[in-house]
């Protein structure tokens, strides 16, 4: 009878940690709605040849890059709560569907024609968000997008 | 597969359960990363995670991975118990059910992402969870019943120990040594069903989506399926052969050899009597 008293008080107080883990923070779905404007965009990732501190993109890079992604040229993310994505460059408008998987850390785009994008969310704070291209599981991409949120 | 407790398995006992639960586990472990970008049977990515995550301060994300982590050790946990306290009772009952459990979780994975998951966060969350659960009842069933030597979730210590018997072949007395050659023979098994159930699962994905947890429920039906049929028919080999042997008398006479030397002695007794008379 003890043993059992033993392990379920164990067990639950496991669970109450995790739960009180998770009740301290707010889930990314919920962070990250609201307006998210481009502040910078770097390589962390560089077609290097002697030069490691060069962060600009060499054509090749680029070449690849534009290959599979469609979103970059928007300079405001609006994300809202139906999961709807507003990317706004300049007078134009898209609306495109955004999900959140993994264990918060892919941002999932998807577009009306079935394309869809991956990006890591490295970081997501109450005012900073940075997102990297290459959504190498386990890897940081070779592009980082960086937001500040309006 | 099944059946067998420890020591008592035979190296193609092992090898047949590791093929088709490693199979089983590359196929849940790819399917979780296409779908949902997270592994569900190797649980030493997610403690690197879960330290990044602490470094960083995401108590969310430390709570989920956590959460995870628990999970796999749970279903371990709960495999090896019920395997324990059950396996007096009814072996292959004790041996099955972890196995049913993991279809059971599996299959509610499959049909709720097939019909009703809306790719929110908290879904992928629950799923995952669910996953890393199965996974573990699977590797803790495999892990017990075979003494620790099958592990079919993941394949670090595989990889080591296989390292190992590798470059302990490089010596004569290694080589011929069954035994290592026998675990080296299962190590590969594992580790060959594991990729192939990967792979197969990678191309599964983009044709049928969740039905892919299907298929892994289907491999873990022939693993219980198998030990059944076995048990049944040689219920039916030794019913068959009782009913068709040959009734022998096997009744021995009940030779008492007291009773008849007293009744000799009193016999011999009487008649010594009547002499004299």
């Amino acid at each position: 009878m003890k043993i059992i008293t033993t392990y379920t008080t164990v067990f639950l107080v496991i669970v109450a940690t995790i739960i009180t883990l998770m009740s301290f923070s707010q889930s990314p779905e919920k962070k990250i709605i609201g307006q998210w404007n481009e502040l910078s965009w770097e390589y962390e990732r560089v077609n290097k040849v002697g030069d490691t501190n060069n962060k600009e993109i060499t054509d090749d890079v680029k070449k690849i890059i534009g290959q599979h992604l469609l979103i970059h040229e928007a300079e405001t993310w609006q994300f809202l709560s139906n999961g709807k994505l507003l990317l706004k460059a300049g007078s134009t408008e898209r609306l495109v569907d955004w999900k959140i998987k993994g264990r918060g850390n892919i941002l999932q785009l998807k577009y009306d024609d079935n394309v869809i994008e991956n990006y890591n969310l490295t970081e997501l704070g109450s005012n900073t968000m940075i997102l990297n291209f290459d959504s190498e599981i386990q890897a940081r991409g070779i592009a980082k997008l960086t937001f500040e949120k309006s | 597969m099944l059946r067998k407790f420890s020591n008592s398995r035979t190296l193609e006992d092992n090898i047949k359960l590791g093929a088709l639960t490693a199979f089983s586990g590359g196929m849940v472990n790819v399917a979780s990363l296409l779908i949902f970008f997270s592994f569900s049977s190797n649980v030493t990515g997610h403690y690197a995670i879960l330290a990044s995550e602490i470094v960083k301060g995401n108590l969310y994300q430390t709570g989920i991975v956590f959460a995870w982590i628990f999970l796999f050790f749970f279903g371990s946990f709960l495999s090896n118990l019920i395997v324990i306290h059950l396996s007096k009772t009814n072996a292959y009952l004790a041996h099955s059910l972890p196995l049913i459990l993991e279809i059971i979780c599996l299959m509610s994975v499959g049909v709720y992402g097939q019909f009703l998951y809306m790719e929110t966060l908290f879904e992928t969350e629950i799923m995952l969870g669910i996953m890393l659960f199965a996974m573990g009842l699977q590797n803790g069933l495999t892990a017990s019943i075979s003494n620790f030597a099958v592990k079919t979730t993941h394949l670090t210590g595989t990889t080591t120990d296989l390292g190992i018997l590798f470059s302990m072949f490089t010596k004569k007395e290694y080589r011929e040594n069954k035994e290592l050659k026998g675990k080296a023979k299962l190590l590969s098994v594992i580790a060959s069903a594991y990729l192939g159930g990967a792979i197969i699962a990678g191309f599964l994905y983009f044709h049928s989506g969740f039905q892919v947890f299907y298929i892994v429920s289907i491999f873990l039906t022939i693993v219980i399926s198998y030990d059944l049929y076995k048990i049944r028919f040689s219920r039916y080999l030794a019913f068959k052969r009782k009913n068709n042997s040959i009734k022998v008398n096997t009744n021995k006479a009940n030779l008492k050899p007291s009773i008849n030397l007293n009744s000799f002695t009193q016999n011999k007794q009487k008649h010594m009597q009547e002499e004299t008379v």
